[in-house]
Parts: C-alpha cells; structure tokens; sequence
C-alpha cells in the first residue's frame, strides 16, 4: 500500500488570498467583517467574503479566466499556492474538486436571463455554470491532461477527496493531485442557508492540497469511513465516532460540531464546500508550525455525512533533503 | 476506514454488472428500453415541462414517469418530496436492485453517482419564489434540501439500507461514464466487493435554455454522424448498474449479465465548451480504456459513440475513432443512440453502459438514426438499422464540456 504525503497547502479566505492570513485569523491577530448582498428587491443579506487580491495575479490573464467566475479564481489561486509555482506548469497533476454549491452566480444569473426571455439569454454565462467549469480551467492553466474529476457534496466532500486522491496515486493513476474545495458567495446561496441557520453566515473561499506518494513534510495517515445522515444528522454522536475511529492527536481542527470552540466556522464562517478543505488545512497547519506531531480534522457536513482525516508529522531523518526544507 | 485502503486482492479483480435498471424516454425498465435501442425507435415530442415558445428548438426526449413508484423502503412523506430525477433514479436503482439479488448485510455498499444537475427543477422553483415572492417561505426549505444530489443519494441509500461511501461526480455530460468507471476501479482494485452506480438527469428549463442559448440544439432532427447534422437534442433519464467481483457473482449464482473491463478517462484542455478538433482526449480515453481490458481495435464489436450531433463534436470524435481504430476501422461499427433518446447529460455514460450490457447479453447492436449521408470525417461504417449480431466487446465513449472524457469498455459474460 502506498503512503500519501502532503507537500503543499493553500486558502483563499474572507482572510485574505493565502494560507498566512487564514493562520493568522485562527490564530486571532486578524478578524473578518461580513458584507452584504443585495437581493433584487434590495434586501441585502450578510456573508463573509474574500478581499479583493492584494494585487492582480499573472494567472487572471489566461484566457480562460478572463471571463470566469469567483469559484475560479478561488480554485486556482489555492492550487497554486499549494504547488508553489508563480508561474505554473504541472502536466500529469491529477485534479479533484470538491463543491458544495458551484457556480452559483452565473447559474442564478443566466437562469434569470432566460426567466426574462430563453431567446436573449447570454450564451457566455451556461458554460461556466457546469460544476466542472473550474477544474477545467485549472487543468488548463496547469497545462495538466490527467485525470480531472469534480465531486458535488457537503462539507466533508474534501475528505473524501483525499481518498479518492489517495486510491489514485496509489494505482498510479496520477503523479501528484490536487483536491481542491472552492465556493463563491451568492444572494441565492445566502438565502437558503438562512432557511437552515439563522445568525450564521456563509462564507466564500477555497482551500487545496496537493498530495504525493514521495515522502513530504505531513503524511495523511488515515480518513474515517463516512458517516451518512440518511437516518438523520448527529453531530454529537458522529464526533465521538469519528475521535474513536482516529484515536488520540494533539490537534484537532473541527467543523459542524456545535459548541467546538476549534470550529473553524467560528472564525470564518461556513465555507460550505470549501469548509471541509479550510479544516484539514489548519491540521496540517499545525503539525507545519510545530505545534503538533499528530492533527485530526472532523467535519461535520450540512446534508451528506460526516468524516475524519488524521495526519502526522514526518520525522525529518525520513525525508528527503528537498521536502525537509521549510516552505 | 476509507484510508489506507483495505485491498482485499493483490492482482486486478474482474468486475461483473449483475443489474441493470434503466430510465429513457423509450420507457422505464430494460425490456421496453431493450426492444426500443434494438430497433432505433426514437422518443422525441414537444417538451411539456416547462415553456419553450422563445427557445429556437422546441423538443426532446422527456419521459412519462408512472403515477407509483416501485416499493421500497421509503414512505409516502418521502417519496412525494422527491423531485423529477430523483424519481427517475429512484426506479432505475430499483430494477437493477431487484435483478442483481444482493444478499443482505451490505450496510457499507459504496454508491458512486454521475449527475450534471440533480434535481435543478427545484432549484429553479425555489429561484422563481425567492425573486418574485421573498416573503413566502413556504416550501422553499424542502425545495433547497431537495435539489441538491445529496438528497437524492441519501434517499436512494434509505430505500435500500444501506449508508456506505457516497460519490456523485459531476463531470458535466461524461459523469455517468465517470461514475461506472470510478466504481468499477474500486472493485478491480480489490477495495471494495461491490458498488452501486449510475447517473441521472431531468429535464430543467436552465438547461434547455442554456443548450438553447449556445445554439447546440437541433432545430430539425438530431442525427449524430449525419453530414447535415444541426445539433443535439436533449433527453432525460437515469440508469443504474449493480458491479461487482466475479468472484463474489461466481460464489453467491448470480447470472453475470456482462463484464466492465476497462476505463479510461483524460482531460481535453483546448476549450472549455469545444472538444480538441483532432480528438486527441478522446483518443487517450478510447486507447486507456482498451489497454486496460487487455485488446486492440480489432477485438471491438461496436462502438457506441458520444455523437450528440453537433457539428464540432461528432467531427473530433471521428477523427479520434479513426486515429484510435487506424486500419481496423472499416470494421468497428458506430452509432450513436442520442438520435433515439437525445443527450441525457449526466445519465448518458450511464444508460450507455445499461444498454452495452442489454445488447452484449441480448446479441444486438443498437442503430443510429437520422443518418442519410455520414460525415466524410467517418471512416468507419455507421450503423443505421438493427442488427443481431453477438460481440464480444464494446466501447462507449462519453465527453462532456470542461473537456471531461471517458471510455468504457464492456465484455460479454462468459
């Protein structure tokens, strides 16, 4: 059986565009206000979105993403921070995107175009509204022809993610892979998910790993099996299973357990699909810093099932020179 | 756990489907669909489910769902919240369930599903109130829980018992073939000793529209292949497949009614709505694919081609066929049977595969329609009347816009 190690993370957050200003909000030096959306008739509902990038990225002027959506841009801006690359190029990189929601935007909007009338409505807006549209894009920014799959799910989609990522450099299928998890903020979205959570907001973002079968820094050691809510969801009962199946860390990064003060919800509000990625993130995170030798992340989800991931710290005697430098 | 994995076999383990459930606007049920992919019926009408006067194409394949649906273990609060494609599935898993006899203490059955758009028709609905009438709560909760494909996973599990790893890969219109592939990689793998898959798609105004909008649909008559071709049309539909180990089928007597031998799948880059002119995706999908089940061109007893119709697509896929066949493809026949039942999306891959394992098992080959004089560009014969004729493979191609491709390749039963 093969061993999976993580050698790069990234995050775009109502943070910031990085993995640093996400560690610094959990860590309590920086703080996020929601922002609001207007609904058409002028209601506006609060949600937690990301900043404007510091500066515009050289990745914004490929082709495909001149006319693309937030998602997009929150996808390949977290890929590439976790591949390290300014200037990217990873052909045989597999590519697993994990959503919750997608597109929402164009959807919501040529969806209203075609309500006014289906004959004017914007042949530019459909094609991105496909959940696909933006692992697309990344494949090709990264000049990548490997395998490219998107799963729709909740928050827990990323963990499975890892797995399925895990099956495939495993069998070879792929060299390396991103899982990515990547949401954009919509009036629609908002919404709907205060049917479900009143004072909570959404929040928009995107987190990504890449994985590898050469030895890096963390390893993901073990994913839980999936706890399905198909009888109802329970997150008091999942959260005591899921630590039981994964035993005792000195970490442990949560989302969707009420009352968990580690929620990174908390902080950041729920990112949806980009949650369960923003969670395993501030694990490895830890065991990065130094923090931990061992980091579990459990989520929770909203409407699929709940999972668990535990990584660990790599002793450094059993790295390679290269993945032992700092990043 | 779901890592590490727990492989239960160190050499690749043959996968049978030992059920087959399938939904098209031919009917519901594999002997309706058998006898109409058999003969090349087509089902097309005027769409009745939403309006279509402003739209430049006015049909599709939809499909007359029973009052009832098949009983299970859901109740009657359940069913009647379940949406269009919820339904649809819903009865494909059911006659695939039913065929496939699984024994019981299958608690952590892995599902692995295609959809493009789960049940988008309640989102819509939930979009129209939400503008028009914000303050009208009414229903909006179910209607956001219900057309998410969460839902319809998690109803699917409640039907039958069982709540293990759930997939729904959403590759656009190659998702059902995703789906069919991923699940068989597990069982070849030796993860897992079974998986229930398949894909599923309704109709929905936001993708008529949008198809509409590109200008992809047919505003005459879809025929893949055809060198007049004018586009696509749209259907809906869902199919569901019950894989499996030969060993598992071989222990427990079940009739294995085809094999899934191979899977390829790989990214088309050059657009996110335009396939490589010269196919090169679809080329790795086809040539993965064969590797994988062990055979060249020459083992191909019929291809079943994506060939939704439209111009750019069916020319890249012949191109590929034709790289992909070299001199063997003269005697690969092809047909696309979207000129029967339209382009059912994220079903596609799905229903056809359930109609690969029909004809194999059955001894037929499905016909094309509408082709009275083929593309140049094929270089290979076009089937376009019935034909009984036992193969031994098949290959089914599914491609989908973000330049998703996928292979299958499927093998009589021994």
């Amino acid at each position: 059986m093969s061993r999976v190690f993580v050698h790069g993370c990234g995050v775009v957050s109502p943070a910031g565009w990085g993995v640093e200003p996400f560690n610094e909000l959990l860590a309590g030096r920086r703080d996020v206000t929601a922002s609001r959306l207007e609904r058409p008739d002028g209601r506006a509902l609060s949600v937690l979105r990301v900043p404007p990038p510091p500066a515009r990225f050289p990745w914004m002027g490929h082709p495909r993403l001149r006319r693309s959506s937030p998602v997009s841009h929150h996808t390949v801006a977290a890929a590439l921070e976790a591949l390290g690359q300014a200037a990217p190029q990873a052909p045989g990189t597999g590519i697993l995107l994990c959503v919750h929601g997608g597109s929402v935007q164009y959807s919501r909007r040529f969806f209203a175009e075609a309500l006014a009338d289906p004959a004017t409505a914007s042949p530019m807006l459909f094609p991105e509204t496909v959940f696909n549209a933006p692992a697309s894009h990344l494949a090709a920014v990264l000049g990548t022809e490997a395998r490219n799959d998107t799963h729709v799910g909740d928050q827990s989609g990323f963990l499975a993610g890892l797995a399925v990522a895990a099956d495939w450099l495993g069998r070879g299928i792929v060299g390396s892979c991103l899982v990515v998890s990547a949401e954009e903020a919509d009036w629609t979205t908002a919404e709907a998910y205060r049917l479900f959570s009143r004072g909570r907001h959404i929040a928009e973002g995107s987190a990504a790993i890449l994985l590898r079968t050469e030895p890096g820094p963390v390893e993901l050691t073990a994913i839980t099996d999936p706890l399905p809510h198909s009888a109802g969801r329970d997150p008091e009962r999942d959260f005591r299973r899921l630590q039981a199946e994964l035993g005792p860390v000195d970490h442990l990064a949560t989302h969707g357990f009420p009352g968990r003060s580690e929620g990174v919800e908390s902080r950041l509000g729920d990112g949806l699909g980009a949650a369960g990625g923003w969670t395993c993130v501030s694990a490895i995170e830890a065991i990065r810093k130094g923090q931990a030798e061992t980091a579990a992340a459990l989520v929770c989800g909203a409407n699929l099932q709940s999972l668990g991931a535990r990584f660990r710290r790599v002793p450094v005697g059993d790295l390679p020179l290269q993945a032992a430098a700092p990043r | 756990m779901l890592f590490p994995f727990q492989r239960r076999s160190e050499v690749p383990v043959r996968v049978a489907v030992t059920g087959v459930g399938i939904v098209t606007a031919l009917g519901c049920g594999r002997a309706v669909n058998a006898e109409g992919f058999r003969t090349g019926r087509t089902a097309f009408r005027e769409v009745r489910g939403f309006d279509v006067t402003r739209q430049r194409a006015r049909s599709a394949a939809e499909v007359d769902l029973p009052e009832r649906l098949p009983s299970t273990a859901l109740g009657s609060r359940q069913e009647g919240r379940m949406d269009r494609a919820g339904r649809m599935l819903l009865i494909a898993a059911e006659e695939a369930w039913s065929q496939a006899a699984w024994p019981e203490g299958l608690e952590g059955l892995p599902l692995v599903l295609g959809t493009t758009s789960g049940g988008m028709a309640l989102g819509e609905e939930f979009f129209r109130r939400s503008s028009r009438n914000p303050a009208m709560l009414r229903g909006q909760a179910s209607r956001v829980v219900h057309y998410q494909p969460q839902r319809q996973a998690l109803d699917l599990m409640a039907a039958f018992g069982f709540r293990g790893p759930t997939t729904l890969i959403a590759n656009a219109c190659a998702s059902g073939s995703n789906a069919v592939g991923e699940a068989f990689e597990w069982i070849r793998s030796g993860h897992v000793e079974r998986v229930l898959t398949g894909g599923y798609d309704a109709l929905s105004q936001l993708v008529f529209a949008g198809f509409d909008s590109l200008q992809a649909l047919s505003t005459t008559t879809c025929r893949p292949f055809d060198a007049a071709r004018d586009g696509l049309a749209l259907g809906e539909g869902a199919a569901v497949l019950a894989l499996e180990s030969f060993g598992s089928a071989q222990a427990r007597g079940a009739a294995i009614l085809a094999e899934v031998a191979g899977y390829g799948a790989a990214t088309d880059r050059h657009h996110l709505t335009q396939p490589h002119p010269a196919g090169d995706a679809a080329l790795a999908t086809m040539a993965a694919a064969c590797q994988q089940a062990g055979i060249g061109p020459a083992d191909v007893g019929y291809l079943n081609a994506h060939g939704t119709g439209t111009p750019l697509n069916d020319s890249a896929e012949a191109a590929a066929i034709t790289r992909w066949a070299g001199e063997s493809a003269a005697q690969v026949p092809v047909s696309s049977t979207k000129g029967c039942v339209g382009h059912l999306l994220g079903a596609a891959g799905a229903v056809e595969a359930a109609l690969c394992t029909m004809a194999l098992h059955g001894g037929w080959l499905p016909p094309g329609r509408g082709v009275a004089s083929p593309d140049p560009a094929c270089r290979f014969p076009i089937l376009a009347g019935p034909q009984d004729l036992r193969v031994e493979y098949m290959l089914s191609n599914s491609f989908g816009f973000g330049g998703a491709n996928a292979s299958l390749v499927l093998r009589r039963s021994p």
